[in-house]
């Protein structure tokens, strides 16, 4: 295989992927099958070796959500990975334990401690304003906040055991927390806690008897798949939460987000015309739903939002001045008027790629001096992926000079991230 | 960080501030009060010291306006002395004193009537504080500092009277009885003058019921038991609103209970610290438990009346 060390390095930078016999070695190493390593190709069948799953095995009851959410909400700040916990084999059981308990939660009931639900009331003001906050202010600010705020309900589900009104709202504050924190994360390009907020908040919104929010979730985790590439466990994580869609009636921005998620499958499998059919279904399902009111985040998606969509799809489907037409509002001259600043931080790395692959490397440079300005203090790994993206351009000099200016902001930002966290 | 940093000579590009940003905040450092008061501290140190870190942050990281500026400083302030009252209550008093200082310094800077309101009012838990920690002097020169102020009426009736209270709580440890007297009847008077304005979420505690139960407990602190027992006579009624602030409750009546062993009453003291201890069910408190161990400790002595004998079988 590789005796060299130089080797290795070539597989982890990308530049060389090792020839199938040599993958079929390492995958014997780590009992992975061979046909995972044919059907899910090179990198992506490595996400099954190395991730750490123990959050999807703790059990679907009040005490392993309560469990499951202390751990997450205080997990040490660690290096972003990028190898998801729920990839082949454990992101089937996932979805069956899910669907399994989905079933078998009852209703929430109605009778509340007045001591509990007070408190749950103060904590839906905390929360309502928490999200407001997030339109607002950048992630990596907003994150240790949000994190504390999902540590301090997870705190009081113990104590409210006895009360199964109190209990649900909480779990219900829970799994909208955990949301939010998973858009955070995302945009500090943390893979990792994106996906572990995920995983906590389909838990909590299951618990509390609010299946349709944990299809949503579910939803937003096949997005995280697609994102490197793993169409077909984002195909199975669609399969599941549609299933719930069809039996919890319309929850309009599930149903959107199910035809925005089938569109960039269709992309990445190169069907054109079933992405497109896809995202007219999206579209036509907001455009009937916008007139329902939803209190919360977890349940809104705007017209710009969907455009997003849109040009992530044509991005796959390799017509990038398509996208490009998708992202305008993105590359407005502060995109912060139409996108919250994670939305900002979480595309932009987007319409780099369309810039690059049309060969407008200027447009590209031009984009990422726009992002640093509206993007001040936002994740650590920005600079790193806006890096990985120019490194074939290095000869322009305008690469050159931003690429000197990133390196700078890096080391800035991983300073204000040791200090905040 | 110093507030004096705070404000940039020229704006910089990133996030904006405004007013939806601004009334958001205040309204998790409202609740967050409305949580203390039903949880006790335990569980909102960090929640409260992530608030004030990310305040901070967008002080020194963003773009606003002068007014956005005013507001800032003064929500800092609040989360400072939020977060110093409940390091204050886990008996954490170093990180207490810190962040009421902190709370000090940003009302400086917050311009208006927000400023002197929130200065005179955490310069009065500060003097609480430094009451607690024996540094009496200290106390009682922060609230002649702010003196001023509440003399030309630029605070709040209900900030001004927890100001003499405060400055009553000083006089009382320091022995001086027509001082701390004095101090009470002019918190009565600022309380008869509130009229119809509202209080504020950091201030409501400040009721008439209230500043009679902080009079009994300077009377005690004074060393006059028999005087302070009237004052607690409240507890048993139903004007006393125990469920609205449980904690509190727990150590109004830890204090009554000392107040009647004072007197040699062992029945009333052991009915008292029962009902401390109910309360003490709901919330987590070190301030709170720390009184009621130390009355516990006290009732030991006592242990050959029957009453304190059962009292402790029953606790176990």
């Amino acid at each position: 295989m590789a005796a060299r060390r130089e080797k290795v390095s070539r597989w982890e930078s990308g530049r060389i992927v090792p020839d199938l016999t040599t993958q079929f070695a390492m995958a014997h190493l780590h009992n992975v099958p061979r046909n995972e390593v044919l059907l899910r190709g090179w990198p992506q069948w490595l996400h099954i070796t190395i991730r750490d799953s123990s959050l999807c095995s703790l059990p679907w009851t009040s005490e392993g959500t309560a469990a499951a959410l202390r751990a997450v909400a205080r997990q040490p700040w660690t290096v972003p990975g990028i190898f998801p916990a729920t990839a082949a084999d454990t992101g089937v059981a996932l979805v069956d334990d899910w669907l399994a308990a989905v079933e078998a939660t009852p209703p929430p009931g109605q009778t509340s401690h007045h001591s509990n639900a007070e408190v749950a009331v103060v904590l839906e003001i905390r929360v309502d304003a928490l999200e407001l906050m997030e339109t607002r202010i950048q992630p990596r600010a907003l994150l240790p906040v949000a994190r504390t705020e999902l540590d301090l309900i997870s705190s009081l589900l113990p104590h409210a055991d006895n009360d199964r009104g109190a209990t649900a709202r909480l779990q219900v504050l829970a799994a909208r927390v955990a949301y939010l924190c998973s858009v955070l994360a995302f945009a500090c390009a943390d893979f990792a806690q994106r996906e572990s907020f995920l995983l906590v908040c389909m838990r909590a919104a299951t618990a509390a008897g609010a299946p349709g929010m944990a299809a949503i979730a579910l939803a937003s985790l096949a997005s995280l798949h697609l994102d490197i590439g793993a169409t077909r466990d984002a195909q199975i994580l669609v399969a599941a939460s549609r299933r719930i869609a069809a039996r919890t009636g319309p929850v309009p921005r599930l149903d959107a987000l199910l035809h925005c998620r089938q569109a960039w499958i269709h992309a990445q499998l190169g069907d054109a015309e079933d992405s497109s059919r896809s995202f007219s279904a999206a579209l036509n399902t907001h455009n009937a739903e916008s007139t329902v009111k939803s209190p919360w985040t977890i349940y809104k998606i705007s017209d710009e939002l969907l455009q997003l969509t849109a040009g992530i799809s044509q991005l796959a489907l390799g017509q990038p001045a398509r996208a490009m037409n998708h992202f305008a509002l993105l590359t407005h001259d502060d995109p912060s008027d139409h996108y919250s600043p994670s939305i900002v931080a979480i595309h932009l790395p987007d319409v780099i790629d369309a810039q690059l692959a049309i060969g407008d490397v200027e447009a590209a440079v031009d984009t990422v001096r726009k992002a640093q300005e509206s993007l001040q203090n936002t994740g650590a790994e920005l600079p790193h992926h806006f890096r990985q993206r120019f490194a074939a351009y290095r000869a322009v000099p305008a690469v050159r000079d931003l690429l000197d200016r990133v390196r700078d902001q890096e080391s800035r930002v991983c300073r204000n991230g040791k200090d905040l966290t | 960080m110093n507030p004096s940093q705070s404000r940039r000579p020229e704006p910089r590009p990133g996030q904006r501030i405004g007013v939806s940003t601004l009334a958001a905040i205040e309204d998790r450092l409202t609740a967050l009060v409305s949580l203390d008061r039903r949880l006790g501290s335990a569980r909102l140190r960090t929640a409260a010291e992530a608030e004030f870190t990310l305040i901070t942050t967008l002080i020194a990281d963003s773009t606003y306006g002068e007014s956005i500026a005013a507001g800032l400083n003064s929500v800092a302030a609040t989360a400072a002395g939020v977060s110093g009252w409940i390091a204050y209550d886990s008996g954490d008093q170093t990180a207490a004193e810190a962040r009421y200082t902190a709370a000090l310094r940003f009302a400086e800077e917050a311009a208006g009537p927000a400023a002197a309101e929130l200065k005179t009012y955490f310069a009065a838990l500060l003097a609480h504080q430094q009451c607690a920690v024996g540094e009496l002097t200290t106390a009682l020169r922060l609230l002649q500092a702010e003196d001023g102020t509440v003399r030309r009426g630029w605070t709040s009736p209900r900030t001004e009277a927890a100001f003499h209270l405060a400055s009553a709580r000083v006089h009382a440890r320091l022995r001086n009885a027509e001082a701390s007297s004095r101090a009470i009847d002019s918190a009565r008077c600022a309380l008869q003058r509130e009229g119809m304005s509202h209080p504020t979420a950091l201030n409501s505690w400040v009721t008439p019921v209230q500043l009679e139960l902080e009079a009994g407990y300077d009377l005690l602190a004074l060393g006059l038991p028999r005087q302070a027992l009237p004052y607690f006579d409240v507890l048993h009624t139903e004007v006393f609103p125990a469920q609205q602030d449980v904690r509190q409750a727990a150590i109004q009546f830890t204090v009554a209970a000392t107040a009647h062993l004072q007197t040699g009453d062992l029945e009333a003291a052991v009915a008292c610290a029962r009902h401390a201890q109910e309360f003490l069910g709901g919330v987590e408190s070190t301030r709170a438990t720390q009184r009621l161990r130390g009355l516990r400790r006290i009732l030991m002595a006592h242990q050959r009346a029957p009453v304190v004998r059962e009292y402790f079988a029953d606790i176990g």
